[in-house]
């Protein structure tokens, strides 16, 4: 599957930086909120979803946003109602998700590239 | 020259400057106190109505244009969200709303405990906003929702442009009437459910589920055989496609994927919001019965995963309020009285603003309804924008939802009927300054009427830094057990959900100004339960507001009624003041130590 989605790893890779100054960084509490809730609504779905044919920006944003948002709230319910609530839990697998789904991304996207160099250097038949 | 130097970019561009600075010069000096019933309007100085009417102009001379600037018409969009959302973040102290108060108390619960208890309350049973809200809270070492709790409308209107467009993207090409759809729904979203609330994240999964699906998944029954209108029956022709329609396919293991990210975001609905699911399922059930969706099966599995959710995690809530879920099913004339002429009561100011709303979305509807029509006509809109505005209303036979029913239709109609109302504008003109002329007015209109409608219960809402210092103060001294007593209206619960009790003063007991039934309330805890009666300016406003007329009859509730049981309370000697500011007084018993 080609990746539709150039953005998306840059996206990812942002959002996740987000989320750890939003963790990390000495700022006012507020602030490390709506870094962690940027990190929240973007970061997961943009790992996830970046492989996904998706033409247009607004599609591209509509699919990442309500996926990130949809895994948050489903892993934070679940384990609230396991009753195994640990909040460095779930910013791990959000983390995770994140990451992960940027790197498996990256991977595509550059053995993609090496495939079609490869096709290039060996001329037309 | 470049593009952005160009007279019909650089006049929107710096009229858009202009009224932002108007904007910010305006919101100085401003006197909530002197707030009327009329709300945020009565306040407002001339030269904010002046900034907002100038962004208008600045939205309409860009719309109107031959070839509209998207990213221009996106930061207008942007612009207006920021400025008339997020003005009473930036003149207020405080979150607005009572309510946002006790979902921070949801949130805190959560954070504090690691659980939830459907038995303390229903919205236990979905707690999925708030559970992800304690994980941020604590991650982020806030203090609570309440740090940033004002900024919520603000997020989540900018979070609904995207599938806006996307959704608006697939009934047309024509970005004039895409961006002013998306305009639109900013002037017409009056309904307010957009605070820090599961219903505002949730109408974006609805909004996203919606898009996604009339995207990928849109069926086109008639594209190659076309018969003419007489050979058809209605249902026939109503399920023909329109040729303005964008086809999008997806790729097979892209389609699969998509299918994965309905799947997942109708859970994350489901684990969050009790009434949302059900105009999911009704709004997927309509477009599969009108054969607008290749995935027929959708609305059976969204059933089923939302009766397991309901019959395991909110069984608890299920079996304490029964007739809550079941009492007012079928009941149309009470579920629309509940939701409509139920409601207009109150002062003259109150009920002007309650007039307003109810024509504004009278207006929106037909609007739409007409602007359907007149696209049908030239086959420049398909049936699906008709069908998304027109399955919300299958829910009022089944549910008041505590009189808000209408007011949850309306907002689930607003995405479609905004889209409609765009193509009713843009009909027929198709010269630039006609155009310009038409969006500046339907704007101007629209945007009157938003503003009354909308902050029109501002004087409520309001939360002032003295209130929630008493408010505050309750928490600290009273010790947990205690009962506390107010008219429901007041900023409280937002702390140690679980620790007090809470009791509710009725109409009758405030209208008779009845000491001795506060007492019997306030005793209804038990003998050795301590007690507080709680005050605050919101709840005073409240019963203003919504009961006060100045002719009132006697024996009912009316203007001043609690300024005035409170006085009666401390005159009668059987109450004393425990705390007192200007916006709050706490009482106790008088035999209180």
């Amino acid at each position: 599957m080609t990746p539709r989605l150039p953005g998306a790893v840059p996206i990812a890779a942002t959002s996740a930086v987000a989320g750890i100054v939003g963790v990390l960084a000495p700022l006012n509490p507020t602030l490390r909120a709506g870094f962690l809730v940027a990190f929240v609504a973007t970061g997961p779905g943009f790992g996830l979803t970046g492989l996904i044919e998706v033409r247009g920006i607004a599609a591209r944003w509509t699919v990442a946003i309500v996926t990130s948002l949809a895994i948050a709230l489903i892993i934070s319910t679940i384990l609230v109602m396991a009753r195994v609530w640990w909040p460095p839990l779930v910013y791990g697998l959000l983390m995770a998700a994140t990451l992960g789904g940027a790197l498996a991304q990256a991977v595509v996207i550059w053995s993609g590239r090496r495939g079609a160099e490869g096709m290039n250097q060996q001329g037309p038949p | 020259m470049t593009a952005w130097m160009r007279p019909a970019r650089l006049a929107p561009a710096v009229l858009l400057v202009l009224a932002v600075a108007l904007w910010a010069l305006s919101l100085r000096g401003i006197d909530l106190a002197k707030m009327s019933d009329l709300g945020l309007v009565s306040v407002l100085p001339a030269s904010a109505y002046l900034a907002l009417a100038i962004l208008c102009l600045s939205f309409a001379v860009t719309a109107g244009s031959k070839s509209p600037s998207v990213p221009l018409l996106a930061l207008h969009v942007a612009t207006l969200i920021v400025l008339v959302y997020g003005v009473t973040a930036m003149i207020e102290h405080l979150p607005r709303f009572n309510v946002v108060y006790r979902i921070a108390g949801y949130t805190e619960y959560i954070a504090r405990t690691g659980s939830v208890d459907p038995r303390l309350d229903a919205y236990f049973s979905w707690p999925g906003l708030f559970a992800v809200t304690a994980m941020v809270d604590t991650m982020a070492r806030t203090s609570g929702v309440l740090d940033y709790a004002a900024w919520a409308p603000v997020v989540f209107n900018l979070l609904y442009v995207a599938p806006l467009v996307m959704l608006f993207e697939s009934f047309t090409r024509d970005a004039r009437v895409i961006w002013l759809g998306v305009w639109i729904f900013f002037l017409i979203n009056w309904v307010g459910q957009d605070y820090f609330s599961p219903q505002g994240l949730n109408l974006l999964f609805y909004l996203g589920l919606v898009a996604i699906l009339v995207r990928w998944f849109m069926r086109y029954p008639a594209l190659s055989l076309r018969p003419s209108r007489r050979q058809q029956p209605w249902l026939s022709r109503l399920r023909r496609v329109a040729a303005d329609q964008v086809r999008a396919m997806a790729h097979s293991r892209s389609q699969l994927a998509l299918v994965v990210v309905i799947l997942v975001t109708f859970v994350g609905i489901v684990m969050s919001h009790p009434l949302t699911p059900f105009f999911a399922i009704v709004t997927v059930g309509a477009l599969v019965v009108f054969r607008r969706t290749t995935l027929p099966w959708l609305p059976f599995v969204m059933v089923i995963v939302n009766v397991v959710w309901i019959l395991t995690m909110a069984q608890p809530f299920l079996a304490g309020h029964p007739s809550m879920v079941f009492g007012t099913l079928f009941n149309v004339g009470g579920n629309v009285g509940a939701g409509v002429t139920d409601r207009v009561q109150g002062s003259f100011d109150h009920r002007t603003v309650l007039f307003v709303r109810i024509a504004l979305s009278a207006f929106v509807w037909a609007a739409a309804l007409a602007g359907w029509l007149v696209a049908r006509r030239s086959s420049r809109v398909d049936i699906t924008p008709i069908l998304l505005m027109v399955a919300p209303f299958l829910l009022i036979p089944l549910q008041a939802y505590g009189g808000e029913m209408f007011l949850r239709v309306f907002l689930f109609t607003l995405a479609p009927a905004s889209f409609l109302l765009a193509r009713l504008i843009l009909a027929g003109s198709q010269v630039s300054w006609s155009r310009g002329g038409i969006t500046l007015a339907a704007s101007l209109l629209l945007l009157g009427a938003f503003l009354v409608a909308r902050f029109g219960n501002e004087r409520i809402d309001y939360i002032t830094p003295s209130e929630f210092a008493g408010v505050r103060h309750l928490y600290d001294s009273a010790p947990p057990g205690s009962l506390l007593v107010a008219t429901g209206y007041v900023p409280w619960q937002f702390r140690d959900f679980e620790k007090y009790r809470y009791g509710v003063l009725d109409e009758t007991t405030i209208a008779r100004l009845d000491v001795a039934g506060v007492q019997r309330i306030m005793r209804s805890g038990g003998p050795r339960v301590q007690s507080y009666f709680l005050y605050t300016r919101s709840a005073n406003a409240e019963i203003d507001m919504f009961q006060g007329t100045p002719r009132q009859p006697p024996g009912l509730v009316g203007t001043g009624s609690l300024d005035r049981l409170v006085a009666k309370m401390l005159s009668s000697g059987k109450f004393k003041l425990q705390f007192q500011n200007s916006d709050c007084k706490i009482l106790v018993p008088a035999s209180t130590s």
